[in-house]
């Protein structure tokens, strides 16, 4: 009986925790079907995803990026920057709709030119990195050991298999396609290592909810909670 | 010194925001290899717009994609086009090129589709793109507005949404291009659910596992640039594909002539430092020099 009363979303920390399990239920009940039940929630949280958009787009962008360089630090620049941005909702208009074009453009540009950042910030380190892998024993690189002159062999033979496989502008045949097929195969390894480690940590979320439902809702104690 | 003092006047001193402002940091390694990459972009790109037909060789996957719509107009039911929380960029504009093409092909058969995305900006774009297709087509009566829905930019809320759809509508095939997240395995999971067609292609590596896994046909990494070039022909795109294929002969090249000079010379010469680390070049003319 005291089980039970203790149970009963009495007090606002249990109506919390009753609110929550029926919320992981519903959403875990399209694994059976879509059903009402389902759609109910479904809906539920895309509006107060909506509505909480709305917290984030104003403190963490209107006022981080806009309010406070103008108001607080004095970049006045910043001021034509919303304005601008809006120009985008002419994309609604059929006869001003050519104005939401230079948006897009400077955004498309922008993109392409942060492109170019990333390419060189993260791609040619790694370049580089490349380079430090020495493929046999010398007397100019003392501390290298027969191990690591395989990993070297193997690593430069991958990377090399794999950017075959990744060009297009020719037909891959005979030992081009060999070497291609085998990059191929690499590829599938290293996914087959991501994909393993990630259903680890996704069943981690699933054990957290079971345990949420278990041990906080059912107060079932589980896995030496008290 | 002139045009230092002016880099340091825009980087901390001008007050407009400026801050972001980079240089080379004597990595000219770095600009040369960027400058040669560009120049052979442009050059193709050139000789696409010339008339020159660049070759592109055919990815498994798209032959798929007309075997899908095929299925999806048997049934009657709806294909699904998703970009996923893809922001507006480079990646939304490769995607919405692919998701025109598939538009065109199912505005032959008046196929239902639905094209459902999580970013406000691409959601904008995609409903002027998916009408341009149908009016190419020649089927403008088939535009629906309601047919290109934007349902939220949070990530889970997003999934529960698609997911819904997608089990609610039965779909017959399922497209996914763009940029994923940790919510790929719920589309691609719930779609298996309803013994869709499925077909995916993203740039995010760590999201090519589960599209591998519960999809029919993947398309990954490059191959996701590839498939919009050869789909829409376009020489900007054409021109680009074939210019990066030279990059990464580039790249192969710099790799193999690397580690060969490593091996020599060991990884701690200036000559190895030249290729690529911050200040490389400056060490390696001093070693030119005679210095130290």
């Amino acid at each position: 009986m005291d089980w039970f009363m203790e149970f009963l979303p009495r007090t606002p920390e249990r109506l919390g925790i009753w609110i929550g399990v029926i919320c992981t239920l519903a959403i875990y009940s399209l694994l059976y079907r879509e059903n009402p039940f389902y759609r109910f929630f479904e809906h539920m949280y895309i509006g107060l995803a909506a509505g909480y958009s709305l917290g984030p787009l104003g403190v963490d962008v209107l006022y981080r990026y806009w309010v406070e360089p103008i108001w607080v630090q004095g970049y006045w620049a910043w001021a034509f920057v919303v304005p601008y941005g809006m120009y985008l909702y002419f994309i609604f208009s059929e006869r001003y709709g050519w104005i939401s074009r230079i948006v897009i453009g400077t955004l498309i540009g922008a993109s392409a030119g942060l492109f170019f950042q990333e390419f060189s910030s993260r791609y040619l380190p790694q370049l580089n990195s490349t380079l430090q892998k020495p493929l046999w024993l010398s007397s100019a690189n003392p501390d290298l050991t027969v191990s690591m002159v395989i990993n070297n062999f193997l690593f430069v033979i991958i990377l090399l298999s794999v950017l075959t496989y990744f060009t297009f502008s020719y037909e891959q045949r005979g030992g081009v396609k060999r070497f291609a097929t085998l990059g191929r195969w690499f590829l599938m390894i290293g996914l087959g290592a991501i994909f393993g480690n990630t259903v680890m940590a996704r069943m981690g979320l699933l054990i957290g909810r079971i345990y949420y439902i278990l041990n906080d809702w059912l107060m079932i104690p589980i896995g030496g909670a008290q | 010194m002139k045009v230092d003092a002016l880099f340091e006047w825009m980087a901390t001193g001008s007050r407009c925001g400026w801050a972001a402002y980079q240089h080379a940091q004597d990595n000219w390694f770095a600009a040369i290899m960027i400058g040669l990459i560009v120049t052979a972009v442009l050059v193709n790109i050139f000789r696409a717009r010339a008339g020159k037909q660049l070759y592109i060789r055919r990815i498994p996957g798209l032959d798929a994609i007309d075997e899908a719509i095929g299925r999806s107009t048997e049934l009657g039911r709806p294909v699904t086009m998703i970009t996923g929380l893809t922001a507006f960029g480079v990646v939304a504009v490769q995607a919405l090129t692919i998701f025109k093409y598939i538009t065109k092909q199912i505005a032959r058969f008046a196929t239902p589709m639905r094209l459902l995305t999580g970013d406000p900006t691409v959601f904008a774009v995609a409903q002027e793109a998916i009408s341009d297709a149908y009016n190419e087509a020649g089927r403008p009566d088939l535009y629906d507005p309601d047919n290109v829905r934007f349902l939220s930019d949070r990530q889970f809320a997003f999934a529960s949404g698609v997911a819904g759809l997608i089990q609610r509508e039965r779909v017959a095939a399922n497209f996914m291009f763009g940029e994923f997240f940790a919510e790929s395995l719920i589309f691609a999971e719930t779609g298996n659910m309803v013994g869709a067609i499925q077909i995916a292609g993203t740039v995010s590596f760590t999201q090519v596992p589960f599209f591998v896994a519960a999809c029919d046909y993947t398309i990954i990494g490059d191959e996701f640039y590839a498939t919009s070039a050869y789909l829409s022909r376009e020489p900007v795109l054409l021109g680009s594909l074939v210019g990066q294929d030279i990059a990464k002969f580039l790249f192969a090249l710099t790799a193999v002539t690397g580690v060969i000079a490593s091996s020599i010379v060991g990884t701690k010469h200036p000559f190895i430092k030249l290729l690529g680390q911050p200040g490389g070049w400056s060490e390696f003319v001093n070693f030119l020099l005679g210095g130290k």
